[in-house]
């Protein structure tokens, strides 16, 4: 008995250890151990992160690290794969959640989402959604490419709670997608105007000089005595098209690992 | 010195007399009598003559009671186109123009016709006597504005016929043949794929077309008071009811003769013809994706020439300050005649049709719109 308390004391002991090395603790939504935001920053992401849990029932996790040796072998994958299982992260009993995870020791970032986050977001969601902070983190803006990932998030989530998780065949709108839609439809409409206008302007006019003489035409009309179709020749062009992939070719959908969660990963 | 006027009075009670166009016979507005048209012209050819002694006679006897010479000056060119008569009915003296051959007296609104006007031009081979009234033209004037949204109310209620005058114009009548010969380049394509590439297979053909085409009483008006976007618009007419001219037909109306002799006039005949020829032919080579003309050749025979006048009312109207000019052909009823718009109604409009058409689209394609043209974008 014995025993078994001080094996649990030394592995609870060991799990303390380890956390205040890292300095993540389970259930924070932006843990900052890279010490790129300031205070200020790092609360206004975690009202918002702890807004979409509200809104969504789901966990949105930033974790910077100055090092991700000793997570995962060298594979930020993995290491993100192992923050976000060993800490527990994620929301309710399927622990729906994604989680992002920098290293600034070899600027390398992965997403890992589980649950329901695997549904959210598909390998070409994370794709997209990776490339809404990539450009912001480049240039070391890291609040900017953060509050963008978080407001990509609830865009996403908002998608796949309507049952439209962005995947290769349902693209997210594109940026200001609605204004150009708004613009365009408000040509068209002008030019429709434009046109009826011109019509009804058209039934005030009934003056003009005839070039024809149709209604003179004898009765017999033209008689032709020669019609002659020859063909000559045939020409060829080709024009370099490659097929479009169509949307089905593609495969879209999530592709998870073993112990069930999905992720994504990269340099930035 | 006044020309001779022939004013057809009623035998009867010595009323003037009217060509009728519904009934097709010269009436008398007074007693109601009609009579046929070659009947009063041989009676009028007998008066005519007599009459034209008696004024000589009379005017051989005048006296000359004052010195006049210092009055007035000469018409100089003017004279030239100027003519004067005499109303048979209240003796006035009065001027027209030298191509008015019909007129009426502005005092006593005795119809005549001026018989020496008619001197040194040709005489029309065929008259189409007027079928429709004054009534007619005033009733098809209303219809012409209806159904156009943008006339502005304040005209149709606000202005007035200024004048309606039904007026027979000089038209030349041209016959003529076309022999077209044309050739075109034309083309058909298909597209298939083969791999990455669109391949496009165009086959080419040359296509040849010889033909002829016949026109009959192609109009073009002899009178340069006339505007010609005025005459071609209210054609055609019906030739079936051509009549071998007769000045019976002309009390009542207006009637000019041409002042724009055949040849002249034949460039637009010759100009109508060829278009409709090269038109025609060109209508013939189908089933291709593309033509184009290679070459083209008309050959324009040209045929006989008649001399007709034809019947048309004109309708003149003032507002705001602008004249309105219309047109009907007096056989068929055909009006023609611009007509204003109204700016305001004008520009709601526009506006009204962006601002409903902009919103209707942006409900209906907003969302897919968007993301074609933000994807060309992005």
């Amino acid at each position: 008995m014995r025993k078994r308390g001080f094996i649990l004391w030394i592995s609870l002991l060991l799990m303390l250890t380890l956390w205040a090395v890292a300095g993540i603790r389970p259930n924070e939504y932006v843990t900052d151990t890279a010490g790129l935001l300031s205070r200020e920053e790092l609360d206004a992401l975690s009202e918002h992160a702890a807004r979409l849990e509200e809104n969504y029932h789901f966990g949105i996790y930033i974790i910077t690290l100055d090092d991700m040796t000793g997570y995962g072998d060298d594979d930020i994958e993995d290491a993100a794969e192992r923050i976000y299982l060993d800490n527990a992260l994620g929301v309710g009993e399927d622990r729906s959640g994604l989680l992002l995870l920098l290293s600034m020791k070899d600027r390398s970032w992965a997403l890992y989402a589980f649950g329901y986050g695997n549904t959210a977001f598909t390998d070409y969601g994370k794709e997209y959604l990776s490339g809404r902070f990539l450009d912001d983190f480049r240039e070391d803006s890291w609040y900017d490419g953060l509050t963008d990932f978080q407001k990509t998030c609830e865009e996403m989530l908002e998608s796949a709670q309507k049952g439209e998780a962005v995947d290769v065949n349902r693209p997210p709108d594109p940026p200001h997608a609605r204004v150009y839609g708004i613009l365009v439809c408000v040509l068209l409409g002008v030019l429709i105007a434009a046109l009826i206008t011109f019509l009804l302007k058209r039934q005030l006019r009934s003056v003009a000089k005839g070039t024809q003489a149709e209604a003179f035409v004898s009765a017999g009309g033209l008689e032709l005595s020669r019609r002659q179709d020859q063909y000559t020749h045939t020409t060829q062009t080709r024009i370099y098209d490659p097929p479009v992939k169509h949307d089905g070719d593609s495969g879209g959908g999530t592709t998870t690992t073993s112990r069930g969660g999905s992720s994504a990963s990269g340099h930035f | 010195m006044s020309n001779p006027v022939t004013n057809y009075k009623c035998p009867a009670c010595t009323g003037p007399l009217h060509f009728a166009g519904q009934s097709g016979r010269l009436e008398c507005e007074y007693c109601g009598s009609s009579y046929d048209v070659r009947e009063m012209e041989e009676l009028y050819a007998k008066e005519e003559a007599a009459a034209a002694a008696a004024q000589a006679e009379a005017e051989s006897q005048e006296e000359k009671a004052w010195d006049v010479e210092a009055a007035g000056g000469e018409w100089g060119e003017d004279g030239e186109r100027m003519r004067a008569w005499t109303c048979p009915s209240c003796g006035a003296q009065l001027l027209c123009e030298e191509t008015t051959a019909a007129t009426s007296c502005p005092y006593c609104g005795n119809p005549a016709v001026v018989p020496g006007q008619f001197a040194g031009v040709r005489k029309p081979d065929y008259i189409l006597p007027f079928k429709l009234t004054k009534e007619n033209a005033m009733a098809a004037l209303k219809e012409h504005y209806k159904g156009k949204f943008l006339l502005p109310k304040a005209f149709v209620e606000e202005n007035h016929i200024r004048e309606i005058k039904g007026v027979y114009v000089p038209f030349w009548l041209f016959d003529s043949q076309a022999e077209v010969d044309m050739t075109f380049h034309a083309t058909n394509s298909d597209t298939h794929r083969e791999g990455d590439y669109l391949v496009t297979n165009t086959r080419h053909y040359e296509v040849r077309r010889s033909g002829r085409i016949g026109f009959e009483r192609v109009p073009v008006d002899g009178s340069s008071k006339m505007s010609d976007d005025f005459m071609d618009s209210i054609e055609p007419y019906d030739y079936k009811e051509l009549k071998p001219f007769s000045t019976a037909y002309l009390p009542g109306f207006l009637a000019d003769k041409y002042d724009v002799d055949a040849d002249a006039a034949s460039r637009r005949a010759d100009s109508r013809c060829t278009n409709t020829a090269l038109s025609s032919v060109r209508n013939t080579v189908i089933g291709y994706e593309t033509v184009t003309v290679k070459s083209q050749r008309v050959d324009l025979q040209r045929g006989k020439v008649k001399y007709a006048i034809l019947p048309i009312w004109m309708l003149s109207t003032q507002w705001n300050g602008k004249h309105y000019l219309f047109a009907m052909n007096g056989q068929t009823g055909k009006m023609v005649g611009d007509l204003p718009a109204d700016g305001k109604k004008l520009w709601t409009a526009f506006f009204c049709l962006a601002a409903g058409a902009s919103v209707l689209l942006s409900l209906f394609f907003s969302g897919p719109l968007g993301r074609f043209v933000g994807g060309l974008f992005s």
